[in-house]
């Protein structure tokens, strides 16, 4: 996952156990589960599009056991006719004790069981693409131009919030929620980029101010202090399909809502843990996609050689177990199936390999 | 991910399927109120493997488009989006749609943006022919277009025959059904003077396309409504044939085509259909002239116009204009002069010489406009001896291409052979054995090379090899059992420079890419006979199956030796039609094994098998001068929730009605 879950959490602990003592018709859904060691981790498998493919993974670190589709069978009678999932997964969280997935295709939000990954609710929501959670609520960016805004207790949506144009990632910060614009729907019709974050209040559920950053800005990732950093996709020049305005990588301070500095390559992965960021970058390199290991304190910045000597095709997603510090990197391949890695910190090797889905691309950790 | 997809989504038509009949129809005219012309068709002799369906074939197989019919051959396969507004492509021995070329009247149908033509827009209702050859025609005079694919497929207008001491024809017929369908249509043909007759047919194709399906959700299976599938178009068409003093023969011939339609896209979870729609307008005028100036040689002249515009709407997009709306025009300028030599009574010989200039706009931005000039020159040669004949070609193309924006494709020059013999071994049997080999191409599409992001004007032709070797013996009887046919072919085919579309630096951009060999490796099989059970009854009957292992094979892919998508091992289709005095009852199945429709052979990328099964009855007959026939059609009978291309449903059963009245 994107967002850092330790702050959300506690946020959102915070904030909600007051609101909570005089609003109990649903059991707590921010129990202390801090202190519960992680037990798995779901894995989300994109699809292909218009496959209908998509699909969940669960690794089981007790048993050590992987249930490649545990959607599908947890949610029919028959393990022969797993239910699918459904068309393009884009995104998903834990909150609570429910496991939220995002559907682009779909135009879906499954509310799912996260110790079985039974279906609780399915909620519409149209074209929807990341998750964040703040306050009790999970806020989805919607293609709709609309950041959709889920009540976890009443499972139902109660707010719309207009953003920017074509809205893709979303991650919470401190007190606020950050969403990347991208415009994208517009510049491919002849119109625009958008170039602009949206920040959101959790509590007024508006947009608070708009931060200008940079065209086509589609990832954002906070450090889970006062920083959050925006990442830029390639822009093209229209005439010959050459790279007219590379990705970038900026930084933003949430005390002062502006860039103080600009990385001269763009990520498109990157988490923390423990004063360091991992990062994933297609053009660090030429033609590449780079593991990158940044020092957040000395603001040094190299190659991680963590997963070298690892053939990886195209890294996909990436997330770090917060109670070890295990990386875990997924590897997409358009003509077969993904690759998920483990890297296991304690060991100082790379100790789990499986064959996952079409396109695995986000991790949630299980409590 | 999405944005990508996006610009794949106009791109990429998958591939591959299966089905088959051919039928080789011996007399029996009799109780045909319709004349049309004999549908004996010499097709034992050709040295490369043919199939055709009569008009009275046709007739048998439950069909209203040419889509429908031509999934009864062999080797064949049809790929289906499903409902009567769906796309249909022919995909012949899974080399891929665009390996085939489509020939109406004798001239080229083409689509120079994508390379699919499709069949689901060309109604039967005045066809009187269709013709399919792996390879291509075995007759010399004729265009080098017509030697420039991997296999060629024929249709054939119904030509003016007028009965005798009559100057008109006219035929007036309605089709109802399921799914809202209406579809009146219209022939007119009349004789103008001795030697000139006029031609004029239209028909209305208006249906809501809306049907049931079951979507399974797991373990329970959920009824859902296909919606967004509805078609409204009209064909006009109008020909002027003649014969002239010098005996050439001429034909000129009109087509107007419009139509709107739904475009349903894949139905996914939670999302059954989408609400994508489609607008096509196209026209041609297409004119030939044949002239047969001594014994020695012979001429033909072929010139088209073709002008193809769609626009395409999707109103989901979510830009600041609310939609996403793109509107392509294709123009086709053809001209071709084939001439034969008659060199001696063994030999003969033919050069071809045609034109095409292409062009395709777009209202994308700064959108490359590209035209293409290709020049198709072809040598053939035939020699005939006793009960041997060989056949050999060569075709030159010469293909050049200019842009407004960006860069061309530039000129591209391409030598491809191929050669064919069949033999009749025994001089009291109809046996006859045939073997080719063809080396063919297919250019690069415009999509391929000029579309936004993924387009690549440094791709090569991607190129296909086939060998075949077959046999067909044909026995009459003087018995109740009038005639028996036996057809195989074995047959190798590879693809190399496949063009597909893969990811670069990284999952976000794609690029068109020449990756890729395919070997195919296939079995042919069809018998077929008809039976007189006494004066009144008569079977027309055959059978026909494919076998096929299409296997990629990519040098160091990550699915080297697994099967391409949609090309099942086995395939094959069915039919008895028998007639009692003036009725008629059909019965036609089809079958298509299991099959894969994604690269990698993963149980979740398998998809079913299914058997279909259609019944139709007929009953005709006449009422003063007026000819009538009335047609009852139940089509999937048994109602099989099956799909052609994975998430794209077929209809289950269904019925239709039509009327028709001649004079």
């Amino acid at each position: 996952m994107k967002i850092n879950f330790n702050i959300s959490r506690l946020a959102a602990f915070v904030l909600l156990s007051a609101f909570l003592t005089s609003c109990s018709k649903d059991k707590p859904f921010t129990p202390d589960e801090q202190s519960d060691p992680i037990s798995g981790v779901y894995v989300l498998n994109e699809g292909d599009f218009q496959a209908n493919n998509a699909s969940l993974s669960y690794i089981d670190f007790l048993t050590g056991n992987i249930t490649l589709d545990i959607y599908g069978t947890a949610n029919s009678s028959d393990p022969t006719k797993p239910k699918a999932l459904g068309d393009i997964a884009n995104d998903m969280g834990i909150y609570g004790s429910l496991l939220y997935v995002v559907v682009n295709e779909s135009n879906k939000i499954e509310i799912l069981n996260a110790s079985n990954a039974k279906i609780v609710k399915t909620i519409n929501v149209d074209q929807p693409r990341n998750i964040a959670f703040h306050s009790g609520k999970a806020f989805i960016t919607s293609y709709k131009n609309d950041v959709f805004v889920l009540d976890t207790l009443s499972k139902t949506v109660v707010a719309e919030i207009a953003v920017g144009r074509t809205p893709e990632r979303i991650v919470a910060s401190g007190n606020k929620l950050y969403v990347a614009n991208a415009g994208w729907a517009d510049a491919i019709t002849g119109g625009e980029y958008d170039n602009t974050v949206s920040v959101i209040d959790p509590v007024s559920l508006k947009v608070e101010t708009t931060i200008t950053v940079a065209d086509n800005i589609d990832n954002i990732f906070a450090d889970g202090k006062d920083k959050i950093y925006v990442s830029s996709a390639d822009i093209y020049n229209t005439i010959d399909w050459t790279i007219a305005v590379p990705s970038r990588l900026y930084r933003i301070d949430t005390k002062t809502n502006k860039v103080d500095k600009t990385y001269e390559f763009g990520a498109h992965l990157m988490t923390f843990y423990e004063d360091k960021a991992y990062l994933v970058s297609s053009n660090y390199k030429a033609d590449k996609d780079t593991f990158l290991e940044m020092d957040l304190t000395t603001e040094t910045l190299k190659e991680s050689d963590i997963f070298k000597g690892i053939e990886l095709n195209h890294i996909y997603g990436l997330a770090i177990d917060s109670d070890n510090g295990n990386i875990w990197l997924s590897d997409a391949n358009y003509s077969e199936l993904g690759k998920v890695r483990r890297y296991n910190k304690k060991l100082n090797k790379v100790d789990l390999t499986y064959t996952a889905g079409a396109f695995p691309s986000v991790f949630a950790f299980k409590r | 991910m999405s944005r990508v997809y996006l610009y794949l989504i106009l791109l990429f038509i998958p591939s591959l399927l299966k089905a088959q009949v051919d039928t080789v129809h011996y007399g029996d005219t009799l109780r045909r109120v319709e004349i049309t012309r004999p549908t004996f068709y010499k097709e034992e002799a050709s040295t490369m493997p043919v199939q055709h369906l009569s008009k009275k074939d046709l007739d048998n197989l439950n069909s209203i488009s040419v889509s429908d019919a031509i999934k009864f051959f062999s080797g064949v396969q049809v790929l289906d989006y499903g409902g009567i507004g769906g796309m249909k492509t022919i995909d012949v021995r899974s080399l891929s749609s665009n390996h085939t070329s489509i020939f109406y009247n004798g001239i080229a149908i083409n689509n120079a943006q994508n390379g699919q033509v499709d069949l689901g827009k060309f109604s039967l209702d005045n066809i009187e022919s269709i013709t399919l050859f792996n390879g291509q025609q075995t007759k010399l005079l004729i265009p080098a277009k017509a030697f420039s694919s991997a296999s060629t497929l024929l249709l054939e207008s119904q030509k003016p025959v007028f009965e005798e001491g009559k100057t008109s024809h006219l035929k007036v017929g309605a089709r109802v059904g399921d799914f809202g369908l209406f579809n009146p249509s219209l022939l007119w043909q009349q004789k103008l003077s001795k030697n000139t007759s006029v031609s004029f047919n239209t028909e209305w194709v208006k249906a809501n396309g809306r049907y049931d399906f079951y979507y399974a959700k797991g373990d329970t299976d959920t009824l859902i409504n296909r919606q967004n599938s509805d078609v409204d178009a009209l064909r006009l068409e109008a020909a002027l044939m003649g014969t002239l003093k010098d005996s050439s023969i001429w034909e000129i011939r009109l087509y107007n085509y419009t139509s709107e339609r739904g475009l349903p896209g894949a139905a996914v979870d939670n999302k059954y259909y989408s609400n994508d729609r489609q607008w096509d307008k196209d026209f041609f005028v297409q004119g030939r002239w044949e002239k047969k100036y001594n014994d020695i040689y012979s001429l033909l002249i072929n010139a088209k116009y073709d002008r193809l515009n769609l626009r395409y709407k999707d109103p989901d997009f979510h830009n600041t204009q609310g939609f996403l709306e793109n509107n392509y025009k294709q123009k086709e300028a053809y001209v071709s002069a084939a001439n034969l030599f008659v060199l001696s009574n063994t030999l003969k010989s033919s050069v071809s010489v045609d034109y095409f200039y292409n062009k395709l706009d777009a209202d994308l931005k700064d959108f490359a406009y590209p035209e293409r000039h290709t020049l198709l020159i072809n040598a053939a040669i035939e020699w005939k001896k006793n009960n041997f004949q060989i056949q050999a070609n060569g075709l030159t193309a010469i293909l050049k291409e200019n842009v407004r924006v960006g860069n061309s494709a530039g000129t591209k020059q391409i030598l491809s052979p191929s050669i064919s013999a069949s033999w009749k071994p025994f001089a009291d049997q109809n046996l006859y054995v045939r073997s080719f080999f063809k080396s063919i191409f297919r250019a690069p599409t415009f999509n391929d090379s000029y579309y936004t992001i993924i387009g690549s004007t440094s791709l090569n032709p991607e190129y296909v090899n086939q060998y075949d070797l077959g046999f067909t013996w044909q026995k009459a009887f003087n018995s109740r059992f009038q005639q028996v046919t036996f057809k195989a072919d074995a047959y190798h085919n590879r693809i190399k420079d496949r063009i597909t579309a893969i990811p670069l630096a990284n999952l976000f951009r794609w690029s068109m890419v020449n990756l890729g060999r395919v070997e195919i490796n296939g079995l042919d099989l069809g018998v077929s006979g008809n039976v007189a059970m006494d004066a009144n009854i008569n079977l027309d009957l055959g059978v026909n199956y494919t076998y096929q292992k299409a296997l990629d094979k990519t040098p160091n892919g990550a699915n080297f030796n697994q099967f391409i998508p949609y090309a099942p091992r086995n395939s094959g289709s069915g039919f008895i039609a028998a007639s009692y005095k003036a009725f008629g009852l059909n019965y036609n199945v089809l079958y298509t094994g299991e099959r894969y429709s994604l690269r990698t052979n993963i149980a979740g990328n398998q998809m079913e098998d299914w058997f279909i099964q259609n019944l139709s009855v007929s009953y005709q007959n006449k009422l003063a001068k007026l000819n009538y026939k009335l047609l009852a059609e139940a089509n999937n009978i048994t109602n099989i929730n099956y799909t052609v291309i994975r998430n794209y449903p077929m209809p289950g059963r269904n019925y239709r009605i039509s009327f028709q009245i001649s004079y």
